[in-house]
């Protein structure tokens, strides 16, 4: 479960970062949340921290950090893509895995994420009983 | 030592962010082309603000964004030097041919008048079927005075198919994906609100009216 979720995390941050983040940027407007500086942020940040964390879950450090960090921002998609699809957003792509790699619509997409979350909290609870036994 | 002290996990951890940090770089370094030079432009080439288009006719998008450009640029003539980009859609089915058609429009002179009608005319031509696309673009040709054969001899060149197809691929190997997309003085813009927000950056760093 850590490696997939590592494999996840670090092919969506690494397909973002290898395009120009205007590309994610675009993807960031489209979802009609935040604007200026803030997006330009979320563009240029996000990426590198879905590829360290993952990289971080690959290497087995800092797991529950790197767990909670991504749970956080899976939430974040989560609730960026129902609103879209609740306000019927044009959002062709939902730019999760950047160009073309694995191109999902919105529903598919907060399916997928819906997937992923579950699977951060299942791995963080993990490490949790885990400390918890050896108390 | 407390486990954030581990200088063993912090040294593992400062590798892991450094071959992140390299992989990226290898890998944009592998993935984008330099840029080369551009065919259709106007304005001032010492211009302080540079803007490359990437754009598709039959887009929307490209349409209303090119309408702000247009209207910036005629407040601002000295300060802005603009360039057009083909790239065709592969989702519209009229975009290619209608590239084909500006391009040859630009072998009389007209490129920027074509454009223009294209994108006021895009509703009208865009709910046309694949058969009747011709006639039409040949018809706006004409307005501009284009001579039919003329026309015709060019958009049946496999070679002009081949420029619009072959600036689409180049625009793709410096990270262009969709449209429309804008290079301000270098920096990558996707849409008309990173574009807005560019430009007025820049305008208000040159003093002139938004």
């Amino acid at each position: 479960m850590r490696l997939l979720l590592a494999v996840i995390f670090m092919a969506s941050g690494f397909l973002k970062l290898v395009e120009p983040s205007a590309n994610f940027l675009a993807v960031i407007h489209s979802y009609q949340v935040v604007t200026g500086f803030p997006a330009r942020a979320f563009a240029e940040a996000i990426p590198w921290v879905e590829l360290i964390a993952g990289a971080f879950l690959l290497a087995g450090l800092w797991i529950k950090f790197s767990t909670a960090l991504l749970w956080v921002l899976n939430s974040f998609f989560i609730g960026i893509i129902a609103q879209a699809i609740l306000r019927r957003l044009p959002v062709k792509d939902c730019g999760c895995f950047g160009e073309a790699f694995l191109s999902f619509t919105l529903p598919q997409a907060l399916i997928f994420d819906i997937f992923t979350w579950v699977l951060l909290i299942l791995l963080f609870l993990s490490r949790v009983d885990k400390r918890k036994l050896r108390c | 030592v407390g486990p954030f002290l581990n200088p063993h996990k912090l040294k593992l951890s400062v590798l892991i962010i450094l071959l992140c940090v390299l992989s990226v770089t290898l890998a944009r370094a592998f993935r984008f082309e330099p840029a080369r030079s551009f065919v259709f432009s106007s304005g001032n080439p010492k211009a302080p603000i540079h803007i490359v288009e990437y754009l598709d006719f039959q887009c929307k998008s490209c349409r209303l964004t090119h309408q702000y450009l247009e209207e910036t640029f005629k407040k601002n003539p000295s300060k802005i030097y603009w360039q057009v980009r083909y790239f065709p859609l592969r989702g519209h089915l009229h975009s290619l041919k209608s590239a084909v058609y500006a391009e040859c429009a630009s072998r009389h002179g007209k490129f920027f008048e074509f454009q223009r009608l294209l994108l006021e005319e895009q509703d009208r031509w865009s709910a046309l079927p694949k058969d009747a696309i011709d006639s039409t673009f040949e018809e706006y040709a004409q307005k501009m005075g284009i001579s039919t054969d003329h026309l015709r001899t060019c958009v049946n060149d496999p070679r002009v198919k081949e420029i619009v197809v072959l600036e689409k691929q180049s625009a793709r190997g410096f990270g262009v994906k969709e449209t429309p997309t804008y290079f301000v003085n270098g920096k990558m813009a996707v849409g008309l609100q990173a574009i807005t927000e560019e430009i007025e950056k820049l305008l208000e760093k040159t003093g002139e009216k938004k």
